[in-house]
């Protein structure tokens, strides 16, 4: 589906360019049209914005392809699940439920509450897609994830939102991720114990890496330490559906209010 | 399934966008993403089958301490990411 979108989006692009080159000379054509994307081309300008994010992708979808590889996953189900989920946590636990055999429906639940969240990523972005047309609005969040979110969220901060560029930051990373479960579904059964590795704790690591390049104000940090020990409360309450988002919900509007009572001295 | 991730990723966007906010609003949304961070985060290095676990089975909540460290020191992601995994995978195979 993703496929298809870039492939119509590129092919209007094409098209588009053609009309407008068509009616130029030589010269301009060069000056507009082949030496700026040479520079600066906005797709790949986004896809190396993303980078770090790709790279550690690599090792989290690498070990989502071992797992799928041990429990039996057919290939095209498991480059499918890749392409069209795109959601780490949750490919990880549909790994685990189809191998002891759990019912689909609860697996598509849990799916769903696991991956909530993102109508929050998406609605704080919406603001800044204003110039995007439909289908690259489409495209762009279809790939969206928490680590492209967190890039696009510092990235809207100072500059204006790119359409292309933008796509591209969401794309590289989902391409880290279908090249890793590919690897990981062909190196498959040679490696038993992934825990050797460390590559379990790719995505941990990512998060620490992302929750203290995020904190840059003292509220940040009492929103951050509150919405790390709200689920840790509601896990030990059994309740662990929603944990997540509530705790997103709470601890941002605590944020919002903490920022309300304060005086207006340090606010950025 | 791949319904179930696209709907909330995708709605929104296509819903909102080109919308104009109040301020509070706006301001609320400012906390989103450390606020879903740290809810997804905590949980993975502080739980161990579904308990919390600060004993030395639970090897990645003391992996976080160090990670934490050279996050705010190197302030870059990719590094961060291979000291966590080349830390984890050396208390493992050493303790």
């Amino acid at each position: 589906m993703n496929d298809e979108e870039t492939q119509k989006t590129e092919i209007s692009k094409i098209s588009h360019q053609a009309a407008l080159v068509a009616t130029e000379d030589d010269e301009t054509i060069i000056e507009k049209y082949v030496l700026p994307s040479q520079k600066s081309n906005p797709w790949l300008a986004g896809v190396r914005y993303a980078l770090p994010v790709m790279i550690g992708f690599l090792p989290l979808s690498f070990a989502f392809g071992v797992m799928a590889k041990e429990a039996g996953l057919p290939f095209l189900a498991t480059f499918l699940m890749s392409l069209v989920v795109f959601a780490g946590a949750s490919q990880y636990i549909a790994v685990g439920l189809i191998a002891v055999s759990e019912p689909i429906l609860s697996l598509v639940f849990t799916t769903f509450i696991v991956n909530l969240r993102h109508l929050l990523l998406s609605t704080a972005l919406a603001p800044h897609l204003k110039s995007f047309s439909f289908s690259k609005r489409l495209l762009f969040g279809l790939e969206l994830t928490d680590e492209s979110f967190l890039l696009h969220s510092t990235w809207f901060k100072r500059h204006q939102a790119h359409p292309n560029r933008a796509i591209g930051t969401n794309m590289g990373p989902h391409l880290a991720w279908l090249t890793g479960t590919l690897l990981g579904y062909g190196t498959g059964s040679l490696i038993h114990n992934l825990e050797f590795l460390g590559l379990d704790y790719a995505l941990p690591a990512m998060f620490i890496a992302m929750v203290v390049l995020q904190i840059k104000e003292r509220s940040l940090i009492l929103v951050s330490a509150l919405c790390g020990s709200l689920p840790l409360l509601f896990y030990s309450l059994n309740f662990k559906t929603g944990a997540v988002i509530l705790a997103t919900l709470i601890g941002a509007s605590v944020g919002l209010l903490l920022e309300q009572c304060r005086p207006k001295t340090t606010s950025t | 399934m791949a319904l179930v991730t696209m709907i909330p990723r995708v709605a929104p966007i296509l819903l909102l966008s080109g919308k104009t906010f109040p301020k509070p609003f706006l301001m609320w949304l400012k906390y989103v993403p450390v606020a879903v961070l740290s809810a997804v985060l905590a949980p993975e290095i502080f739980l161990n089958d579904g308990q919390m676990d600060f004993s030395w089975a639970n090897k990645g909540f003391w992996m976080a301490c160090p990670t934490f460290a050279v996050a705010y020191f190197s302030q870059n992601l990719v590094f961060t990411i291979l000291f966590g995994m080349g830390g984890l995978a050396f208390l493992r195979f050493f303790f």
